[in-house]
């Protein structure tokens, strides 16, 4: 697969006057057609500030950014519109447009100066909106959409944008899980099926694990790393990702989980690992720090079936076990 | 047939009925028969009946009609603009600016410049330079005032500087100069004579071609200025277009006719609750024959005291416009465009 992008040796940051304010800086990505790029950090290290410079929209401090083998700068605005697509979580006053309307807004890099549709251009709207799943609401008001359906009308009008780059600025912060999910998997689908280089920004960490290609992880010292999602963690990559001593990455349950140090140590028995996973998960809330030498033990047989040693009491929920060892 | 035919079938019916209402009500009483046959050709013995007809009443229609439909874009242009429901010329302060640079003509003239012809081509240089000026502030403020809502109270300051900067131009001036200004800011659709209309006209004609051909980038602007631009839109370009457009199609009118209010805000709505769309290609013909529309039923109820001489206009637009705003205030969760 070939680069349809590509930074080398790239800073971002904002500029005013003389004065420069790197964000990031010594970038050097690629972004290839038919695969999804997540790009993790944590609030406020650059996110934005990328993809804005890698759009065109703010320009780079230095370095280049080469979008189809020639520099970003090279490009008229028209030019780049018809390479480069963005979804972003900007408010829109689409309110009364329709569905296709907002699609086919997509089309204006490709249409005449009063923007109508020619029966090339319907074809493609009508294919975009069939791609995301929202043909059967062509007609409704994008102020009748909800939150998921609206991002999905907002991939349509990207679509329809017929740029090879797709570009999203965290396109599931409003959406609850189902519609992160499915709007995930459907970029992630769409990267395949149209063969489109999307990168987008996230805050949704075991989705952008499950779902996309690459990760680009920014760190807090305006570094990066850049690689398939398995690697990155087996390599430890994620453990630094967000500076915080209250939080570490649980490489089993792939997310980041709440570091609490209990100050009461418990021994816990148990084969299953599932059942041991979430009575850690307990335990660790209940401020309880496992250690197999200590003198209180826990034997969990099942989910329904636990003997606390050596008392002998025995819980038949994990809400009954709590009870008995918060009164140890 | 689909509703925008509809709609636009229907304003031209009203349309046709205003204009027909229009020639043949005013302040003198002339017999509708007599009236019809002087526009056919058939003068009548009555002089001064044709010269009402021909010389007053057919430039006030026309001048309505046009200054409607441009005030109405104007508002159009700066309510997308601005992603502000409620931007329109009278509030974000570019008709008091036009009213600042008229009043600088007639009132450090001394209200002498008021009767030769030249004059109005100053009033008009007045009232364009008045308007672009605070349309070129607003746009510097835009720069860093994100909020369209800080930057419409923004205009409003402007205005009433502008205001108290009338007001003291006012305080000095000769009374014959306060008088003329006066009289011009009340809003007056027939202040256009049959020789001056031909110029107020193409300057109209211009502004609103100008607006159909922003079309394209008026409906990009309505995902925000960030998405404009990824669709290959100069936003630095259109941005001074639209102002420039709204600022001459509102100066034009506030020049001939006073400033007049409302027209801007309401219309735009209007045409938006009509049509059931924010797609600027359906809404922009609605708008003019809208505005043209609503402008006329304001001068018809203007003229309706015949012999006791004419309503200003802006005694009346306020009863038309503040309703329609109310409605859409109170209903703002159910209207679809808000959303």
């Amino acid at each position: 697969m070939s680069a349809i992008f590509e930074t080398k040796n790239l800073s971002a940051g904002y500029r005013k006057g003389k004065k420069e304010t790197v964000v990031l800086k010594g970038l050097n990505l690629k972004l290839e057609c038919g695969s999804l790029v997540s790009l993790l950090g944590a609030n406020g290290i650059g996110k934005s500030t990328l993809l804005r410079t890698v759009s065109g929209i703010q320009p780079s401090l230095a370095g280049e950014v080469i979008i189809d083998g020639k520099d970003i700068t090279t490009y008229t605005p028209k030019q780049l519109s018809k390479l480069i697509s963005i979804v972003s979580t900007d408010r829109t006053q689409t309110g009364g447009l329709t569905v296709y309307e907002l699609a086919s807004l997509g089309r204006q890099p490709h249409t005449g100066f009063l923007g109508r549709l020619d029966e090339n251009d319907k074809k493609v709207v009508e294919e975009a909106l069939e791609a995301v799943g929202m043909a059967h609401k062509r007609n409704s008001f994008v102020a009748e959409l909800s939150d998921g359906e609206r991002q999905k009308a907002m991939i349509a009008k990207a679509l329809a944008q017929e740029a090879p780059i797709i570009l999203l600025d965290e396109p599931t912060a409003f959406l609850d899980v189902s519609n992160r999910i499915s709007t995930l998997q459907l970029l992630h689908d769409l990267a395949r099926k149209e063969q489109r280089a999307i990168l987008l920004s996230s805050h949704d960490v075991s989705q952008s694990l499950a779902l996309s290609d690459r990760l680009w992880l920014l760190y807090a010292d305006g570094t990066m790393a850049d690689g398939v999602p398995e690697d990155l963690i087996f390599d430890g990559k994620m453990d630094k990702l967000y500076k915080s001593d209250a939080i570490q990455f649980d490489r089993n349950a792939g997310d980041y989980e709440s570091l609490n140090i209990g100050n009461r140590s418990i021994a816990l028995h148990c084969e299953d690992t599932l059942l041991k996973m979430w009575i850690g998960n307990a335990l660790r809330r209940n401020g309880f720090l496992i250690d197999n030498n200590a003198s209180n033990v826990i034997d969990a047989k099942d989910s329904r079936n636990f003997t606390l040693q050596p008392s002998g009491k025995t819980a038949n929920s994990v809400e009954q076990l709590i009870e008995m060892i918060n009164v140890l | 047939m689909k509703r925008h035919n509809w709609i636009i079938l229907l304003l031209s019916i009203v349309f046709v009925g205003l204009a027909v209402l229009l020639i043949a009500i005013g302040s003198v009483d002339i017999p509708f028969s007599d009236v019809f046959d002087i526009l056919l050709g058939n003068p009548s013995e009555n002089k001064a009946w044709n010269f009402i007809v021909f010389e007053s009443r057919i430039p006030l229609l026309a001048t309505t009609a046009l200054a409607g439909a441009a005030l109405a874009v104007s508002g159009l242009l700066l309510q997308t603009l601005f992603s502000n429901p409620l931007a329109d010329p009278s509030i974000l302060g570019v008709s008091t600016g036009s009213s600042f640079g008229v009043a600088v003509v007639l009132l450090l003239s001394g209200g002498a410049i008021s009767n030769v012809f030249g004059s109005y081509i100053a009033i008009l240089g007045g009232a364009l330079i008045g308007a672009l000026v605070v349309m070129a502030i607003l746009l510097v403020f835009s720069a860093s005032v994100k909020s369209s809502t800080m930057l419409l109270i923004l205009g409003v300051l402007l205005s009433y500087l502008t205001s108290s900067g009338i007001s003291l131009m006012n305080f000095f001036a000769t009374q014959e100069g306060v008088h003329s200004f006066v009289i011009w800011g009340l809003g007056n659709f027939s202040g256009v004579t049959m020789k001056q209309l031909p110029l107020f006209a193409i300057l109209v004609f211009v502004g609103l071609v100008a607006s159909i051909f922003m079309v394209k980038p008026l409906n990009a602007l309505l995902l925000g200025s960030r998405y404009a631009e990824n669709l290959g839109i100069n936003l630095r370009r259109v941005r001074n277009a639209l102002l420039l457009i709204a600022g001459l199609l509102t100066a034009i009118v506030t020049a001939f006719c006073g400033p007049i209010g409302f027209i801007g805000l309401v219309v735009p709505h209007m045409a938006r609750l009509l049509l059931r769309t924010s797609d600027h290609y359906r809404l922009m013909p609605v708008t003019m024959l809208s505005g043209a529309v609503v402008a006329m039923l304001c001068t018809l109820i203007s003229v309706l005291p015949q012999e006791n001489g004419l309503i200003p206009i802006n005694a009346i637009t306020p009863i038309i416009g503040v309703p329609v705003i109310i409605y859409i205030i109170l209903n703002r969760r159910k209207i679809f465009y808000f959303n």
